[in-house]
């Protein structure tokens, strides 16, 4: 029975301001509406222009149920199909990754198609004399969705008429991609190897919520903090010397941080969902320095840029609903919803070019220590994910809470101040959830095909990044220099970049 | 006469290798994690790659790739009392084919033992079920043998995977 397709009122029922109800993470009705209403308007992750170097190199990929091809064009440029047969559906090509000379064949009946994705030849032709077939949509090719390339992350729009990638996403969080792409003296960054996946048998939003919750990390996790802090005292009391630490005990001794530290990394939100974790410090702050990085950087960069980039390492920026990454390390993280309470997580890595290979290293240990379906550190995360999807379900109280550090954010009238385009907040403040979900509820009352626009982010520069106007790097690459973090990160509301907007090719 | 001594110190070699292979997949089904533990030498790698042609474990990322010291924190969190994940604690069976013995590797000086397994996980009512193949590479003292490179390559590493509990 649809409860929720026939009524607004019955979805924002599902959330007050405070308290998230059940049904968001257990209902299929809901989950089907999030993936037509929500993931299908949203720019999503795709790749990475690395992947597919050459013309006619491919990856395929599936997002929201819609099986898609990212396959690079013969003018250097990027376009994002259906892996669909225009004829009867078949799949084009069903491996992860591959290359096509020219065109790429159906393996059903030969429909032949262009790199584009329009249609180049179908066979037996004379067989379809005095048929609709021109006029059909099938003679229109392969469903190409709209594309947009960043810093060489490449995103996809399956919605038509969902306004630009630098309309939905704030410039502070494409920012937070210069940043990475940046830590590279050379500006560009490469995917290093396949990524990590890891399946959890929760609802999505339980796996996104958990992206701004630095109040569970020294409860969930202090068995990996204090084991390997009890391991390391032996390991030192049994050497005769000092010994440097380990990477690995780097990155895991800070996950027992208190809760004052994490409320001092602070975050700030943005209307559309999207969010900055440890705008002043995170569990990344102290990693040790690289011999002969920083100058490389000061060379490529100039000094203040430079040191920006370098002091730049938040816990997690967040491009609503499923983009997840860092900075140092250069981790991505894609949430990939598969059903109402099955979600794929997807931990890519990568390289930033011109810079020494331990970054590199660090990178990928971080993401095995931590992220790995093997991983102690997220064995934790995944089982309490996996009880809330349980423990949801039962009988009693239906509501999640999140009220924690609703105080700050009440107007002088008691009515709520989160309304406002962005915010800043506390490390531990539950706003960084809150957030969320007044972009979950926004995008799932929509009754009607509009496309989903962010309030805060259209301020930038509203201009589409469709596949037309986003050429790789040449476009950022101008942008560069005038964007990313300023060194002066505490002063308290100051936007974290200059609002000038994203530069258009 | 001295044909004989070779011959029988081979039969001995093997035999060693193969019993080690055994013996470390009986102590983890076992859990018995400390004298897993001691198996390894403290040069040792455990690996868990992402793809079966993977040569490079630190530039390329792979499921597991630890040393003795990831190993140890590893097992000093399975006596934690809120090690949460392990409760219900996790329980698992390696099946082995039988393990194929490949001598000396010249070059390394490490005996080479190649075992297709199965394992099954099971934490509460969940269950998991993985293969592969394990590869071994032993150092064999005048006494102890030791495991100085277990490499496991699981047919379906490049599949998106559930959390796996335990050690392979
Ligand atoms: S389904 Fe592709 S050619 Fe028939
Ligand atoms: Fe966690």
């Amino acid at each position: 029975m649809a409860i929720y397709r026939e009524s607004s009122e019955a979805i924002r029922n599902l959330y007050d301001g405070e308290r998230v109800h059940r049904d968001a993470y257990l209902s299929t009705e809901i989950f089907a509406l999030e993936m037509e209403r929500l993931f299908a308007r949203r720019w999503l992750y795709a790749g990475h222009m690395s992947q597919v170097p050459q013309a006619g190199d491919f990856i395929t990929l599936e997002i929201a149920g819609t099986t898609l091809l990212m396959i690079r064009q013969a003018d250097g440029g990027v376009q994002i199909m259906a892996n669909r047969c225009a004829h009867k559906g078949a799949m084009l090509r069903c491996q992860a990754s591959g290359h096509v000379d020219r065109a790429i064949q159906c393996p059903y009946h030969a429909w032949s198609y262009r790199l584009d994705g329009s249609l180049l030849a179908v066979p037996l032709r004379e067989g379809y004399q005095g048929s609709h077939l021109a006029t059909s949509e099938a003679a229109g090719g392969l469903t190409r969705f709209q594309t947009a390339v960043y810093r060489d992350f490449v995103f996809v729009c399956l919605d038509p008429n969902a306004a630009g990638l630098t309309a939905q996403v704030p410039a502070e969080l494409l920012g937070c991609l210069d940043a990475m792409a940046d830590r590279s003296p050379l500006g560009r960054l490469e995917v290093a190897g396949p990524c990590l996946r890891n399946v959890i048998e929760c609802n999505w939003k339980i796996y996104l919520e958990n992206i701004n919750d630095t109040v569970h990390a020294n409860v969930t996790h202090e068995s990996s903090a204090l084991s390997a802090e009890a391991v390391w005292q032996r390991t030192q009391s049994a050497a005769p010397s000092a010994l440097k630490k380990p990477m690995a005990i780097e990155q895991l001794l800070p996950f027992s941080s208190g809760s004052d530290f994490m409320e001092k990394m602070g975050g700030r939100v943005w209307a559309g969902g999207h969010s900055i974790l440890g705008i002043h410090a995170s569990l990344h702050s102290d990693y040790s320095s690289v011999p002969g990085y920083e100058q490389a950087m000061i060379a490529a960069w100039g000094e203040p840029r430079a040191k920006q980039i370098l002091a730049w390492s938040p816990q997690n920026a967040l491009i609503y609903p499923s983009i997840a990454f860092k900075s140092a390390p250069q981790t991505l993280r894609v949430i990939r919803p598969l059903g109402v309470s099955r979600t794929l997580v997807e931990i890519w890595a990568f390289r930033a070019l011109g810079a020494p290979d331990i970054l590199l290293e660090r990178t990928q240990t971080y993401n095995r220590i931590v992220f790995s379906p093997m991983s102690i550190v997220a064995h934790d995360d995944v089982q309490v994910f996996e009880s809330i999807q349980r423990g949801l379900a039962g009988a009693g109280n239906e509501w999640v809470s999140l009220h924690r550090g609703q105080a700050g954010t009440r107007a002088a009238d008691g009515s709520r101040a989160e309304s406002e385009s962005m915010a800043t907040v506390g490390g531990t403040d539950e706003r960084l959830m809150r957030n969320q979900y007044r972009a979950w509820l926004e995008a799932l009352v929509m009754s009607d095909t509009a496309s989903v626009e962010s309030a805060s982010a259209a301020s930038a520069s509203a201009a589409s990044a469709s596949a037309a106007s986003a050429s790789g790097a040449s476009a950022s690459g101008a942008s560069a220099s005038t964007k990313g973090i300023p060194a002066k990160r505490d002063s308290g509301d100051a936007p974290l970049v200059s609002s000038a907007g994203v530069t258009k090719s | 006469m001295s044909t004989n001594t070779t011959a029988a110190e081979h039969e001995r070699q093997r035999e060693r290798a193969l019993a080690l292979v055994i013996t470390e997949a009986a102590l983890l089904d076992a859990a018995r994690w400390q004298a897993w533990l001691a198996l390894f030498a403290p040069d040792a790698r455990y690996w868990v790659p992402l793809t079966s042609d993977q040569t490079d474990p630190v530039l390329q990322q792979s499921l597991a790739y630890e040393d003795p010291l990831l190993l140890s924190i590893r097992v000093e969190r399975m006596s934690h009392p809120r090690a949460w994940s392990l409760f219900p604690a996790p329980r698992a069976v390696h099946v082995l084919q039988a393990p194929i013995y490949l001598g000396l590797d010249p070059a390394s000086g490490l005996y080479q033992v190649d075992t297709a397994f199965g394992y099954t996980e099971v934490r509460g009512q969940r269950e998991i079920q993985l293969s592969g193949r394990m590869r071994h590479r032993i150092r064999l003292g005048p006494i102890d043998a030791q495991i100085v490179l277990k490499r496991i390559d699981l047919i379906n590493a490049d599949a998106a995977l559930p959390s796996i509990y335990l050690p392979l």
